[in-house]
């Protein structure tokens, strides 16, 4: 009876995961461990990753594409041109103007926004899920705050729960401009560290801009809510050993073998400094 | 030439004073709560409503921010503060969270929705979906370009204001939490700890990722072509001298464009002034192209405060041809010094006898906000500033 609730949790688990894609060879191996569902981010329109892909490269069924850029104004109408939604479940974006353009062409598919920093709150998110199918909630809150949002959400919300966490985005080429400013060989991978917190991060820059991860990777896959439609899983930088590693301990609910930590879930920011 | 707007930021009311005094068209500031200056002087709603009554006498506008990100917590008394606002009669909120665009929709109040630069607009889709919830004007993202201004405009006809002035994000607004992680200020709800300035070691080095500053001197004109109607400065923390050398440089230019009189050495000299203002240099950024590795400050840097703001002037004596004056900063007799003003041309002149407030002849001024009184047969008001001579507008032309 107990191996049975076990089996069933776990499949419920194996449905709920959207597993970002780093390398289009680690498909099938994470497949046979019970990944059913990837996030790919989609060459051209994805920033902070090492691996984009375009549509020919994708053949898995249920796949999403992940479009974190924030779009001007050439890119958004190229994205028509490159977008096929026959062939993928969804989209992940962080540029409420596809909202916009795709109803523009009359065009339907599952939409989900993932703004970081933003969707901080239950009317926000509530007052976004009039326009989108889900929306990821931010990271920057409390599991005090999640846990009300995904109380009283009127729609399934997304959860970014195993990743590096992004701490900025800019448009700038900030490891280009480095490695330019002190004749350093070129590298599109920097890791760095604040001198006085001693804060490491990681930046990764592409065409479109650089995004600079918190290390070490955010923890947060042991929230459950039966009102999570997807936890975002982000292995960003891991082998395929480590990730098979990883899908086997989250799937079988043990704990994780790499150092991570919980961001912001268990300690809450401050905004007025002494005396303001 | 259309009509645009001239935004100056105002961190109090005596900067909203001058900022206003030196020809800035509309003013911006921040409430006590949900802006994100949390730690500025900012406005109290018994300051808004005076600031409010003093920008309406002259026929200019005010917004006020509540540009926060809200977290569940923060929306607590927001729907009261979004109807005092509008029982105060402010003629905008700026701001871009859903949550506020709603609830004021929701109130029917009599102000407009301005959409903050936190939303980081960079395209006509983004642009039509806020304008579909109701959003009046849009306040495009700074990496926006001059293509991305021009089709936003012809396929919204929304109104938009650009930042033309002042400090940058390093990265796109709003999507910056390295204060957070470093510091544990919350970047987007006020406290940002400006991370990007500050020294970050990697294997090889140590360096700083820091933007220089906004200046779109060169562009204004065909901003004002492409459709931009607000031209905003940034710098609500900033001093008065500060609001009023960039707020009347800027006037200056859009009036000589708008009369079509501007010169390429005159658009020199108000580069310069600029420059040298915020001790930072300043550069178009994204408006022409992407910034490159001449855009940003890397290490070693030090943020010296600009000294050149001298004294500002309280009162002046027709009679005597004395001027009242309240010092900034030090200065000596055998100073050259220039003055400046809203409603003068500049004039330098020899400090050869500087009174204390018994009209004892003093050598220095080297007390902060001491009071003296200069002798100057150029007729002067108050809020006239004296700073030290740098420049010489005649050396540009």
């Amino acid at each position: 009876m107990l191996e049975m609730e076990f089996l069933l949790v776990k499949e419920k688990m194996k449905n709920k995961i959207l597993y970002t894609v780093t390398d289009i060879n680690f498909i099938e191996k994470l497949k046979e461990e019970g990944i059913t569902t990837f996030l790919f981010p989609f060459k051209g329109y994805s920033v902070g990753y090492l691996n984009e892909f375009s549509l020919e490269e994708i053949k898995e069924a249920n796949s999403y594409l992940l479009l974190n850029r924030l779009l001007d104004t050439t890119s958004i109408k190229q994205l028509i041109d490159d977008l096929d939604i026959t062939k993928i479940k969804g989209l992940v974006v962080e540029d409420l103007g596809i909202y916009s353009i795709l109803k523009e062409h009359n065009l339907k598919t599952e939409l989900i926004l993932y703004q970081q920093h933003f969707n901080t709150n239950l009317k926000t998110i509530n007052y976004q899920l009039n326009y989108f199918d889900s929306i990821v909630i931010s990271s920057d809150i409390t599991i005090e705050q999640i846990e009300n949002i995904l109380n009283k959400a009127k729609k399934p919300l997304c959860l970014y729960t195993f990743g590096l966490m992004p701490a900025m985005y800019s448009r700038r080429h900030l490891l280009t401009h480095y490695q330019q400013h002190f004749n350093l060989k070129e590298n599109k991978v920097l890791n760095m560290e604040e001198k006085v917190s001693k804060k490491e991060f990681i930046a990764i820059e592409n065409e479109y801009g650089t995004v600079i991860y918190s290390k070490p990777y955010y923890n947060a896959i042991n929230i459950n809510h039966d009102n999570i439609k997807f936890k975002i899983i982000n292995p960003i930088l891991l082998s395929l050993d480590e990730q098979i590693e990883l899908v086997k301990s989250i799937l079988n609910e043990q704990e994780l073998k790499i150092e991570t930590d919980q961001g912001f879930l268990h300690t809450k920011t401050i905004y007025r400094v002494k005396g303001n | 030439m259309k009509e645009v707007e001239l935004l100056s930021p105002a961190g109090d009311f005596e900067k909203l004073k001058i900022a206003l005094l030196y020809g800035a068209d509309a003013v911006y500031v921040g409430g006590r709560n949900y802006s994100l200056r949390a730690n500025a002087k900012n406005f109290s709603l018994d300051d808004l409503k005076s600031a409010c009554e003093f920008t309406h006498s002259l026929n200019k506008k005010i917004y006020v921010t509540v540009n926060i990100v809200f977290h569940d917590e923060d929306i607590i008394g927001l729907e009261t503060y979004l109807k005092e606002l509008d029982q105060i009669g402010i003629d905008a909120i700026i701001t871009s969270d859903l949550v506020a665009i709603e609830t004021a929709k929701k109130l029917k109040v009599k102000y407009e929705i301005h959409l903050s630069t936190q939303a980081s607009v960079m395209n006509q889709y983004a642009a039509t979906f806020y304008k579909e919830l109701g959003v009046h004007r849009i306040v495009l993202g700074r990496e926006a370009s001059k293509e991305d201004i021009k089709t936003i405009k012809e396929k919204t006809n929304l109104d938009l204001e650009c930042f033309i002035h002042g400090a940058m994000c390093t990265s796109f607004s709003g999507r910056c939490v390295l204060s957070n992680y470093c510091t544990n200020r919350d970047a987007n709800r006020g406290g940002c700890a400006q991370v990007c300035r500050f020294t970050f070691e990697t294997e090889e080095n140590e360096f700083s990722m820091s933007s220089k500053d906004l200046n779109l001197i060169p562009y204004i004109q065909e901003m004002i072509e492409v459709g931009v109607n607000s031209f905003k400065v940034e710098g609500r923390m900033r001093g008065i001298y500060y609001i009023a050398t960039v707020i009347g440089t800027y006037r200056k230019l859009i009036d000589k464009i708008n009369n079509n009189t501007l010169t390429a050495g005159e658009t020199n000299y108000y580069l310069d002034i600029l420059n040298r203002c915020a001790n930072r240099d300043s550069t178009p950024q994204f408006f022409d192209k992407l910034p490159s590795v001449k855009e940003q400050y890397f290490l070693g840097r030090q943020e010296l405060s600009n000294q050149d703001f001298l004294g500002i002037v309280l009162e002046y004596d027709e009679t005597t041809k004395i001027a009242k004056i309240e010092q900034r900063n030090y200065f000596k007799i055998g100073d050259i010094v220039e003055f400046f003003g809203p409603k003068m041309d500049n004039f330098f002149m020899e400090l050869h006898t500087i009174y204390n407030e018994f009209m004892n002849n003093i050598e220095i001024a080297n007390h902060p906000r001491m009071i003296v009184y200069i002798k100057t047969d150029h007729k002067l008001e108050a809020n006239d500033m004296m700073q030290i001579k740098v420049f010489d507008k005649e050396s540009y032309l």
